[in-house]
């Protein structure tokens, strides 16, 4: 009778772990089609719409009176405002004369954004179009993922090199113009020490300027530039049409981004208050394409001297049969004494990854610790809750956590149901985390990963409800509060260490072991930096110094 | 087998990614961009996943009516109500006029109660929970500012100190005051931040190593047997 209890118990749990199978494989047919989807060139997501749909109108307005024209122009649907993928709308003009098979020039001109736009409809004044003279207007819509460096060299994003400029339709009317421009030294090259990324791009007065402050010989005169790459046809780029001011040195020098490497030829344009720009200067730059970014050497470097540092001590601690001394972490002790107060009250452990993405590098600390917690916690045979508040990484913990129990020799103690997706948003996340300590009542709250203002409030709910909590971050503002609100707090590195802290294994102590010899470096380096900075700080020790850290900025 | 695949895909695609941090060359941005592209797809996909798991978790705990089970009840309905409108109302703006087809109206009215669901619901209890900081706050405060030792006395004195030198209490009992304030966060604060900040990026550069490396294997399992 007894044999029978058993066998159909047997049956039961194998009928139930075959339907978990079939729900779990059912679950990741999304995963699967994304992936498909992914590879397929097919069903790629559709390009960016620069221009509205349909045949895009630029209507023009003229006043006569005041000599204002206005450019009423469509917003692109991904424009600001909606995916804000286009970041500029540029008006360009050309002259027309007499000949009406003669080539248009379109230049830049002083435009100002009217205070008519709408969230459907941009509007521009040309303030700088006279009476008597025919024009033909053009916008040009911007799309690119980068932001101007102009005065913030080194603020440069990834240029979207996909579709750069459109052309909307042309209009005439007309208007009229006078020259101006002045003897000026235009000088465009490839930015210092960058990878390919960047020019510099400089205008100065001739004998106005010499490096003196306050010598402004380009005071009252505002510029702008087209680009050209190789053979191409000279266009606005992004930062380019802005009108470039005079710095307080009386210089115009400012990085500008480049798609990728190749010849550029820049064309720079001054801008008159009424009347056509005239061109200052066409400069021409070759952008050769590097295969080492010479501002990333430090990173380099330390990254080397880990993993140099990692096999060293692992074949050493391997060859000499020698252990690795860590010392104590408080934090990482208490957690294998909660898990088993947990057991003995007969209540769950509560485990948060932190609420930021898979890639961050908290939370791929933070998962590794999950899967030695959920081995211990099958070991003592309590139960795991897991809220996480990204998607992907709920799907991740599920696998841990399954691995960490299967691993314990417990794989039927799992419950899938208890990796739990809260929400997205974060004080939503927040609230049903809440819930659950208030609700579900486990004996031990375990925080660890990168967390921002939610780390008081699931602290000090986890206090109301007496458990022992233990937190760890890097996150510096949230580390007051989890000190605050927990029992133990693992200060920032301490959370990377917990990982190899438990297992006690050397290949996974050799790293920490790295760490604290890159440590100790960074430390000397530190101080022979300040030392010189004090005592030389013009010296060429003190430049090198500088220049190899890349701060001198 | 079982780990050897996952830890060649791992090691492959984080040290292309560290390659690309340093080369700039087009090719290798080309082809982080489409493995950048390929994770932002999983993740959308994920969303899915996490919509199953709130109702693989809910549904049976309102079947068996578990304590609290009418909570998960509004959760669901919430959830659904907000996933309809939103699907059917979409991201933009719809206008309606007197030739709009039932189609167009229902999109037009989705997004409005979207809207108004999002503004007159959603933001009022997100600001709410919020709102809670300035409790917990003040409790946790006066938890870690009990003076039980010299540790917690230091850190007492120091934080009057510095609430009394951001107000103007502060410079009017002395008028070192701010200065004093801004001396402790300057100096003594930021020595203490940078050590933390320059150990954590070292300890994140060692994990990433590890993990890439395949060193670390305790996600991947089987370490054990």
């Amino acid at each position: 009778m007894r044999d029978c209890t058993r066998l159909r118990g047997t049956k039961t749990i194998k009928s139930s772990r075959s339907a978990d199978r079939v729900i779990g494989l059912l679950s990741r047919a999304p995963l699967l089609m994304s992936c498909i989807i992914s590879v397929l060139p097919g069903c790629r997501p559709p390009q960016v719409e620069l221009a509205p749909p349909g045949v895009p109108r630029v209507e023009v307005e003229v006043q006569d009176d005041s000599e204002r024209v206005f450019l009423h122009v469509p917003r692109s649907p991904d424009g600001l405002g909606e995916r804000q993928l286009v970041v500029d709308y540029v008006p360009l003009r050309a002259r027309l004369h007499a000949s009406a098979d003669e080539d248009l020039e379109y230049r830049p001109f002083l435009f100002e954004p009217s205070p008519k736009s709408t969230a459907q409809t941009l509007v521009f004044e040309d303030r700088s179009a006279v009476s008597g003279v025919r024009y033909r207007y053009v916008v040009a819509a911007l799309a690119s993922k980068e932001r101007m460096g102009f005065d913030r060299p080194g603020a440069l994003a990834v240029f979207s090199e996909a579709s750069p400029v459109l052309v909307f339709n042309e209009i005439e009317t007309e208007a009229a113009s006078k020259n101006r421009s002045s003897d000026l030294q235009v000088e465009v090259q490839e930015a210092p020490g960058g990878a390919g990324e960047a020019v510099v791009l400089s205008i100065r007065e001739e004998g106005a300027y010499d490096g003196v402050p306050g010598a402004d010989g380009l005071s009252g005169s505002r510029f702008s530039a087209l680009r050209a790459r190789g053979d191409g046809p000279y266009l606005p780029f992004p930062g380019g049409l802005t009108p470039l001011q005079p710095n307080r040195a009386g210089c115009i020098e400012g990085t500008l981004a480049v798609p990728g490497p190749g010849q550029y030829r820049y064309r720079v344009y001054v801008l008159p208050d009424h009347g056509e720009a005239a061109v200052v200067a066409t400069v021409r730059v070759d952008v050769a394409e590097r295969f080492f970014n010479p501002k990333r050497l430090a990173v380099f470097t330390v990254l080397l001297l880990i993993a140099g540092f990692t096999l060293f001590f692992f074949v050493r601690t391997r060859s000499h049969k020698r252990s690795i001394f860590i010392r104590r972490i408080p934090g990482v002790d208490a957690i294998e004494e909660a898990i088993g107060r947990a057991t003995e009250m007969g209540k769950p452990v509560l485990y948060v990854p932190g609420i930021e993405e898979i890639q961050n590098i908290q939370t791929i600390a933070s998962l590794l610790i999950l899967g030695r917690v959920a081995e211990t916690v099958a070991g003592y045979d309590s139960e795991l809750l897991v809220s996480c508040r990204i998607p992907l990484v709920a799907t991740v913990s599920e696998e841990v956590v399954r691995q960490g129990f299967f691993d314990a020799g417990r794989p039927e103690s799992h419950r899938p149901h208890n990796i739990r997706w809260i929400s997205s948003e974060q004080f939503a996340f927040v609230a049903g985390t809440a819930g659950i300590i208030l609700r579900e009542q486990p004996a031990t709250n375990i925080y660890l990963g990168r967390f921002f203002a939610e780390s008081l409030l699931l602290g000090e709910t986890g206090y109301v409800n007496r458990s022992i909590q233990i937190a760890g971050t890097a996150a510096i503002p949230q580390l007051p509060f989890f000190i605050a609100s927990c029992d133990y707090t693992l200060i920032g590195e301490e959370l990377f260490a917990v990982s190899a802290y438990l297992t006690r294994e050397p290949r996974l102590l050799s790293s920490l072991k790295a760490a604290d010899f890159v440590k100790a470096a960074a430390l000397v380096l530190l101080l022979l930096g300040s030392l010189l900075s004090c005592f030389d700080p013009q010296g060429p020790l003190t430049q090198a110094v500088l220049e190899f850290l890349n701060v001198r900025d | 087998m079982r780990t050897a695949i996952p830890m060649a895909v791992t090691f492959f695609l984080g040290i292309f990614m560290i390659l690309e941090f340093f080369i700039p060359a087009g090719s290798v941005r080309t082809a982080v961009s489409l493995f950048q592209e390929w994770g932002l797809v999983l993740a959308s996909a994920a969303f899915v996943l996490g919509a199953i798991n709130v109702i693989q978790v809910n549904i049976p705990k309102i079947r068996r009516r578990e304590p609290d089970w009418e909570y998960k009840v509004v959760l669901l309905i919430a959830a659904l109500a907000m996933a309809f409108v939103g699907l059917l109302g979409g991201r933009e703006k719809h206008t309606t006029s007197v030739d709009s087809t039932l189609f167009e109206l229902s999109q037009a009215y989705s997004r409005e109660a979207f809207e108004f669901l999002y503004l007159h619901v959603f933001a009022p209890a997100n600001s709410t929970m919020f709102s809670l900081l300035a409790f917990f706050i003040a409790s946790a405060a006066f938890r870690a500012f009990r003076a039980r030792n010299l540790e917690a006395s230091l850190m007492l004195i120091t934080a009057v100190v510095v609430m009394l030198g951001v107000i103007p209490v502060g410079e009017w009992l002395w008028s070192g005051m701010p200065e004093l304030t801004d001396w402790i966060l300057n100096y003594a604060n930021n020595a203490g931040r940078r050590a933390i900040l320059v150990g954590a990026a070292l300890g994140g550069v060692a994990t990433g190593l590890r993990v890439i490396l395949g060193l670390e294997r305790s996600h991947l399992g089987g370490e054990r047997h």
